[in-house]
């Protein structure tokens, strides 16, 4: 007897032939649809279920590979192999390297953060529409009724106190003890048993990621998946984008051609989108500028009674306290031991050792909104990134860690490692608060991270400035529609997958629109 | 894209004794493996970052020891003397080396490091 699909992605729960899997890809082959959709993260997952079930006809390319729920594993060296980019050890360059990190699978990060599901600000979407003459397309009027459709669907819902676990419930206590503003963080989830590994993938399919929504969903109604099909370039005639040639990542890796026949729909992030647009001849001088992040740190400390990160949501409970005054949000966060010991000083025997009583260690960790703009380039075969924070970045920064090292002190830790070049390797006491006022501001004094990415093909109603029009097409090339965060005017300062599925969502359905009527 | 080259096996006897000075527990890690999939998997300039990693903290006794001996062939102190000099560094690719060499040694090492495993 044959047992019933427990999980969306199983192979059982999709229509016969909606998935092809590259990696076993052996000969050239062609496809034709209405749309051609490039990625299946938040963005590109969200823009192909849309166009689907609008009726047309789509099929979705993603570079990495489909690790469904079944074959996901708690490893977190397979994890970040299996369904990072680059095996998670991608840097940007500048004065120092941050740690870029950008899911690479069906689902896209989606798959690997921690479903945080939280609104862009009225006030930053009518600044961006006010700074940037969006005429109203993001502004929180045109977005409102995509994040109520995406909460729901999504079931987006605050983190359950039977799940918190320690390391969250204490980030809580510290805040209230502090008097800093703090909540359980909203996440897109079904019945979280608290494994807190959604870093290397749900295994238990509570998560409410791409992989196990949209993307199936899409596939049911219709739309064709090709997994572990990179996307070379875009192909366009008389200045029209008309498909596009991939390459599948097997060890013969044939072509793939797709034709489009109402166009192509950009999805591949804000790194991804810019080169594949630059690739496929798009000369916009603000191609790849004004790139932004969410710099980010965690700290560490140890505790006389057991935390136990291993249990609880991933990231349970964040504030937004300090988000005007200095631009910076803070959050609790799990660690496996892998990553855990980067927050402690020292190897050999030391490390271990502390690594030994992991029962007892915690991290919390910073995201700055950052002030700096960098670049995105095409370099050394690949896509690289070029960020240096600025110096009132660093100083936003090293205020966050204070606080939270000051938080971790409330809460009873023995100690506090910083992780900061000059500063000692532990801290004892909230009387050793001040050192933090003599720490360097040099980025290359810390071990920054970046997670969320914006910008390089910013919006906009002119081509100066901009690469995409306020209708989501290219201006150098019709029927090219990017719907990524890449065309984010700026940085959020929150968690921006929930904002990115939204505008692909509304994008997804003016392009369905203008294809039933304009297009022809 | 452009990929590292495979580690050679003298190449990976010095990431060994360079991970395994990081984390004693690293004893019974298939390191090979880890090396051949991790190096295929990461990008062009953090796989040449690594492997340049390697070659420096090999060498670097002879500068930093003044004694004419590759890191591997030093007692288990003078290791971790090595190693602290790199990460207390106040020259910022060498404090970089070793925060790559002790993130992807914790990847192969540090999961089993708690008590009991994970």
């Amino acid at each position: 007897m044959t047992a019933l699909p427990q999980f969306a992605d199983d192979i059982e729960a999709l229509p016969e032939g909606a998935w092809v899997d590259g990696r076993h890809a052996s000969a050239a082959s062609t496809a034709i649809a209405d749309f051609v959709v490039i990625g299946s993260g938040a963005s590109g997952a969200v823009a192909a279920a849309t166009l689907t079930a609008a009726g047309h006809d789509v099929v979705i390319l993603e570079e990495g590979p489909w690790i469904r729920t079944r074959t996901m594993q708690p490893s977190l060296a397979h994890g970040m192999r299996t369904l990072f980019r680059g095996g998670g050890a991608q840097v940007t360059f500048g004065r120092s390297n941050l740690i870029l990190m950008q899911g690479s699978n069906v689902g896209g990060t989606t798959t690997v953060n921690s479903a945080i599901a939280l609104r862009a600000s009225d006030e930053l979407l009518e600044t961006w529409d006010r700074d940037h003459r969006l005429a109203g397309t993001l502004g929180p009027r045109a977005l409102e009724p995509h994040f109520e459709a995406l909460e729901k669907a999504l079931k987006v819902r605050p983190v359950a106190a039977a799940v918190l676990g320690e390391q969250n419930r204490l980030f809580g206590e510290a805040a209230r003890r502090l008097g800093v503003v703090a909540e359980p963080v909203p996440r897109f989830e079904s019945g979280c048993v608290g494994s807190a590994g959604c870093l290397t993938g749900c295994r238990e399919g509570k998560k409410l990621g791409m992989g196990v929504t949209f993307i199936p969903d899409a596939l049911r109604a219709g739309a064709r998946l090709y997994s572990s099909a990179r996307v070379e370039r875009i192909v366009s005639h008389e200045g029209r984008a008309t498909g596009v040639v991939a390459r599948f990542k097997s060890g013969a890796a044939p072509t793939l051609t797709v034709l489009a026949r109402k166009g192509v729909v950009v999805c591949a992030s804000a790194v991804q989108t810019p080169n594949l647009l630059r690739r496929s001849s798009v000369r916009s001088p603000a191609l790849g500028q004004y790139f932004q992040v969410h710099p980010g740190v965690s700290i560490g400390g140890r505790f006389d009674r057991p935390i136990r990160q291993e249990f609880g949501a991933t990231q349970g409970f964040n504030s937004m306290h300090f988000a005007k005054s200095h631009r910076f949000k803070l959050e609790s966060v799990s660690l496996q031991p892998e990553l855990m010991a980067m927050n402690i000083a020292g190897a050999g025997h030391t490390l271990t050792r502390h690594l030994e009583n992991f029962d007892h260690l915690m991290a919390w960790a910073v995201a700055l909104r950052g002030e700096a703009n960098g670049s995105v380039k095409g370099f050394l075969g690949g896509d690289q990134v070029f960020y240096t924070p600025t110096r009132l970045d660093m100083e936003r920064i090293r205020t966050g860690l204070k606080v939270l090292t000051q938080m971790m002190f409330e809460v009873g830790a023995l100690e506090v490692w910083p992780g900061v070049h000059g500063m000692p390797a532990s801290l004892r006491s909230a009387d050793e608060l001040h050192r933090w006022d003599d720490a360097s501001v040099d980025p290359r004094a810390y071990n920054l991270i970046a997670t969320h990415l914006f910008g390089a093909a910013r919006i906009g109603p002119e081509p100066k400035g901009s690469v995409i029009g306020l209708d989501f097409q290219a201006h150098e090339l019709e029927r090219l529609w990017v719907l990524d965060s890449s065309l984010f005017p700026s940085n959020l300062g929150t968690n921006p997958q929930l904002t990115i599925m939204a505008i692909a969502r509304l994008g997804a359905q003016q392009i369905s629109s203008d294809a039933k009527g304009r297009l022809r | 894209m452009i990929r590292p080259l495979h580690a050679s096996r003298l190449e990976q006897a010095w990431t060994r004794s360079v991970f395994e000075t990081l984390f004693p527990t690293c004893a019974g890690v298939d390191l090979e493996r880890f090396l051949r999939e991790h190096l295929a998997a990461m990008p062009a300039a953090s796989g040449l970052g690594l492997r340049a990693a390697v070659a420096v903290v090999t060498v670097s006794p002879v500068f930093l020891l003044r004694r004419p001996a590759l890191f591997s062939h030093l007692i288990a102190t003078d290791r971790l003397r090595v190693l602290d000099a790199f990460a207390t560094s106040d020259v910022y690719v060498f404090r970089s080396f070793f925060t790559l060499l002790k993130a992807i040694g914790a990847m192969a090492c540090a999961a089993d490091a708690r008590k009991g495993g994970r």
